[in-house]
């Protein structure tokens, strides 16, 4: 677990996440670098992570984005591009939806108050 | 005087109704401890006993089905008030504990 | 030209005010009770404290039985104990508490206006413990559990009776925070605390029952027979958040201060019964 922990902080390039996610899909740096799986990877990884952190911010990270962030850094160490693509894939989805969530709650809780 | 066994006995003419309650791990042996991986060694009570005035009214053979801090009621008849009402358990590590009640 | 950010922070701010100048904490608890007893007449007001217990008639006859020898007894063998514990200046938890365990319970969550946030009764022991030169208790631990069930016990009988300022609107604004808590659906399975203990309260999940919200904090900490030990309210409430998918707040967070605040406001009035017995 640790050692997947520090590895993992090597992946992310840290960014200022805004608590609606913007600026997660822009490039963080200009990439002149040879196209590499490593590289890509890193992109995405850094993409799904300031997403979870943005919804972190707003109070609304499910359960198992960390997770999945974790098991993707394990399975690109291993080269298994397909899978971390994969499971890094799952975990922005779920970062975005719960952004998506948290913007669409923060008005329609009012409406399930109970009121006389 | 017992610090693991609670007892608390309701007389209605000569049936006594006696509860208690016990402060026991109740370990199985199969349990894995998250620490360490290892299955945490079996720790349970195997034998408790209720006697009035020194005769047997009740034996219960505990075994790994009881769980933790086990709960016991029962019912017997030929009680009265004044009666002495004992209780031991035993458990399998050779340990055990008791407690005594006047019935009144 | 205002970024994403700082248009946000206008709108907390904006939040802030407005649930300032309309919020009515006694209008709303008025309307969750009269929810409550519209769905369930049969059910009278000072019933609502025994949960599920109130609904459930099965369950509530395995409880009467658990109660004659309460599973917590031995629990609050400890907690009495652990109040008269004297600190290393010679001061005790009376010093603190009004100089008595009993008639403290009803009174917490209460809104501290010096550190300008929600004190709960959990943090409130630790702040006397820091006061007096000792480290806090874990809040999820066999003392602090303990230490609570005593203080629950010894106040039973007593009404619920927090308050939340209309003249303070930093008490007022946490008192809406919780609330907003409270009714928002959050995580995978996208519920709201509501969705369950407002809205299918009585309906099953798995072979459960849901209880009303009316009356959720009165009984706690509580035995629960699933971890044969106590359970602190907050440690409930993230349990709560992890069962639908949300990565749960930390025990004594803001979020869950203040959603301890305005829940246990909804059961003002409702008496002390804790520590409960549940599965």
């Amino acid at each position: 677990m640790r050692r997947v922990l520090l590895l993992s902080s090597m992946f992310y390039v840290i960014q200022v996440a805004a608590e609606d996610g913007a600026g997660c899909r822009a490039p963080n740096e200009a990439s002149k670098a040879p196209d590499s799986a490593m590289t890509n990877y890193k992109q995405s990884h850094a993409r799904a992570e300031c997403f979870r952190l943005a919804a972190a911010g707003a109070g609304a990270e499910w359960l198992k984005t960390e997770e999945l962030l974790q098991q993707s850094v394990e399975e690109a160490l291993q080269g298994n591009w397909d899978s971390a693509d994969q499971l890094v894939q799952r975990a922005q989805f779920q970062a975005e939806t719960a952004l998506l969530q948290a913007q669409h709650e923060s008005e329609a809780w009012k409406h399930r108050v109970v009121k006389k | 005087m017992a610090a693991t066994i609670k007892i608390s006995v309701k007389l209605k003419g000569s049936i006594a109704d006696v509860k208690s309650l016990m402060l026991h791990p109740m370990e199985t042996g199969s349990r894995i401890d998250p620490d360490t991986g290892n299955a945490v060694p079996p720790h349970h009570i195997t034998q408790l006993v209720f006697t009035n005035n020194s005769k047997q009214v009740m034996v219960a053979n505990f075994s790994t089905a009881v769980s933790k801090n086990p709960y016991f009621g029962f019912s017997f008849e030929g009680a009265k008030a004044g009666d002495t009402l004992k209780v031991v358990w035993v458990d399998n590590t050779g340990a055990s504990d008791e407690i005594e009640t006047q019935l009144a | 030209m205002p970024t994403a950010s700082h248009k946000y922070l206008l709108i907390v701010l904006a939040a802030m005010f407005c649930s300032s100048v309309l919020a009515d904490p006694n209008a709303d608890r008025e309307a969750f009770v009269a929810y409550f007893e519209a769905s369930f007449p049969d059910i009278p007001f000072n019933e609502y404290a025994n949960g599920i217990y109130a609904i459930d008639a099965d369950a509530r006859e395995q409880w009467e039985e658990i109660e004659t020898f309460p599973p917590y007894s031995f629990t609050l063998d400890t907690g009495a104990g652990l109040w008269n514990e004297t600190f290393p200046d010679g001061k005790t938890y009376a010093d603190c508490f009004a100089g008595s365990d009993s008639g403290v319970r009803q009174n917490y969550p209460r809104f501290d206006t010096h550190r300008d946030e929600v004190e709960t009764l959990e943090t409130a022991i630790n702040h006397c413990r820091e006061k007096h030169g000792l480290a806090g208790l874990k809040f999820n631990g066999e003392k602090m559990l303990a230490l609570t069930a005593h203080m629950a016990f010894v106040s039973r009988g007593n009404p619920i009776s927090i308050r939340v300022s209309e003249d303070e609107p930093r008490a007022l604004a946490a008192y809406e925070a919780g609330k907003q808590f409270y009714y928002t659906k959050r995580g995978q399975l996208n519920f709201s605390c509501s969705d369950c203990h407002v809205t299918s309260v009585g309906l099953r999940v798995r072979a459960d029952r849901l209880s009303a919200g009316l009356g959720h904090p009165t009984h706690f900490p509580v035995y629960r027979s699933k971890l044969g030990g106590m359970i602190s309210l907050h440690k409930r409430f993230s349990g709560c958040v992890r069962d639908v998918r949300a990565k749960p707040f930390a025990l004594q967070s803001t979020e869950f201060r203040n959603l301890e605040y305005f829940l246990t406001f909804m059961s003002n009035g409702l008496e002390v019964n804790g520590p409960g017995a549940r599965k």
